[in-house]
């Protein structure tokens, strides 16, 4: 019980001070970040039945690496990886489907969807558009990403310093060959949600 | 083999079944009146609260139903209701080795509580039409044994007279709100490390059964 009073009155402490988030990008530490699992998260939305509603699924397991460049943004170097197979619709027998579905995520064969940047763009002073190539069923297309970044602070709590980003954009499944159930009013067009934080290495 | 060419069929006949969902009409046809069933393997309930300014944590509802009686033609006059399991909070948590957060979350008397209040519930007292297909949803939300009004913006997103398969009339919904937490009591980390405002965001389909 002490213990336990002790470690609350040291979370109310830190908690105490945790910094309002700095919105400028270049008064952020200039270096390498990972992905703070903990507070990430990648959601898919597509139509389904030709727009009776958005079907939404998410995918637990992946990683990133942002190396952030602050006073010159365009120069950071994003990259990610998504296990195909943690792809999550909450029905664990469709997962499965989806998973091993050939013309869909192939996890067997294709177990690793990988995000590489490419061209970053600034198009205001919170927010950029993060080209790169998206590895899907071994296919490579260009995809853009609208990333909004929601500041940096330093967390007491985590020890660390923190960089948010919210980020969207999307694309068509069937440039990578992901065209199964098309013919059935699945929507081609995947819609995707990022909100990440990033942790300075 | 059967199955093979039963199925190859059916997949040469999709693009025949034109599933374009109809753009529904200012006034719908009668035969989407009634009572509804909510399709739970087309329906997601997903939540996000800004963490110390820095992301949206994202998160869902895995269990819950949602109760439709839909008027066609006065869309106004039609009567919803929802129920919430809390303990089905979903964050898909990356360390579950660590700690099982899902439950943590569920349980804990400053989270969801469930052992003390299980079921959050809403209830529709009154529809507003705001376009042909839009529409402000608002009722009682029952959550940690508070009861608050709250509005809902909603999308009729599509609608079927006879669902493909199926062959019954199906209706589809987009919905969303923020609410503030803190005026259902829920004050943890409020609102520096866990923000106050609480973005929901639902899809659902709803199917009429047979009679």
């Amino acid at each position: 019980m002490r213990a336990l009073l002790i470690s609350f009155g040291l979370f109310l402490l830190l908690a105490a001070c945790v910094p309002t988030p700095d919105v400028r990008p270049a008064a952020a530490p200039k270096g390498a970040y990972t992905l703070d699992k903990n507070h990430a998260s990648l959601i898919l939305r597509l139509s389904h039945s030709g727009g009776l509603s958005m079907f939404t699924a998410r995918f637990d397991d992946f990683d990133a690496s942002l190396d952030f460049d602050p006073d010159t943004p365009e120069n950071s170097q994003l990259s990610v990886v998504i296990e195909a197979a943690s792809i999550n619709t909450g029905m664990a027998d469709f997962d499965h489907k989806l998973a091993g579905t050939r013309n869909l995520l192939d996890a067997k064969a294709y177990p690793q969807i990988l995000f590489t940047s490419s061209t970053i763009t600034r198009t205001g002073p919170q927010d950029g558009a993060v080209t790169g190539i998206l590895t899907l069923r071994g296919v490579s297309q260009p995809i853009t990403l609208n990333v909004h970044f929601n500041g940096g602070a330093r967390d007491p709590l985590r020890g660390a310093q923190v960089l948010g980003f919210s980020a969207d954009g999307h694309f068509s499944r069937s440039a990578f060959g992901a065209n199964a159930w098309s013919a059935f009013g699945v929507g081609d067009e995947i819609i995707v949600h990022i909100e990440a934080e990033f942790l300075k290495t | 083999m059967k199955t093979l060419i039963l199925a190859a069929s059916l997949s040469l006949a999709g693009p025949g079944l034109a599933l374009a969902a109809h753009t529904p009409a200012p006034t719908m046809s009668s035969v989407f009146d009634g009572t509804y069933e909510m399709d739970k393997t087309h329906a997601s309930l997903t939540w996000k609260v800004q963490h110390m300014g820095l992301a949206y944590y994202t998160a869902r509802f895995t269990d819950f139903d949602i109760d439709l009686n839909f008027n066609a033609a006065h869309p106004e006059k039609s009567t919803l209701s929802a129920v919430i399991n809390p303990a089905s909070v979903r964050t898909d948590y990356p360390y579950p080795e660590k700690e099982d957060f899902d439950k943590v979350l569920a349980s804990d008397a400053k989270w969801f509580n469930a052992g003390a209040f299980p079921k959050i519930t809403f209830t529709a007292t009154g529809i507003t039409l705001t376009g042909n297909h839009t529409g402000t949803v608002t009722g009682d939300l029952n959550f940690l044994g508070v009861s608050r009004p709250v509005t809902l913006d909603v999308t009729l997103a599509g609608s079927h007279e006879k669902r493909p398969f199926a062959g019954v009339p199906t209706l589809g919904f987009s919905a969303k709100t923020i609410i503030k937490r803190s005026d259902w009591g829920f004050n943890t980390y409020a609102p520096k490390i866990v923000g106050d405002d609480v973005q929901i965001i639902i899809e659902a389909e709803f199917i009429k059964p047979k009679d």
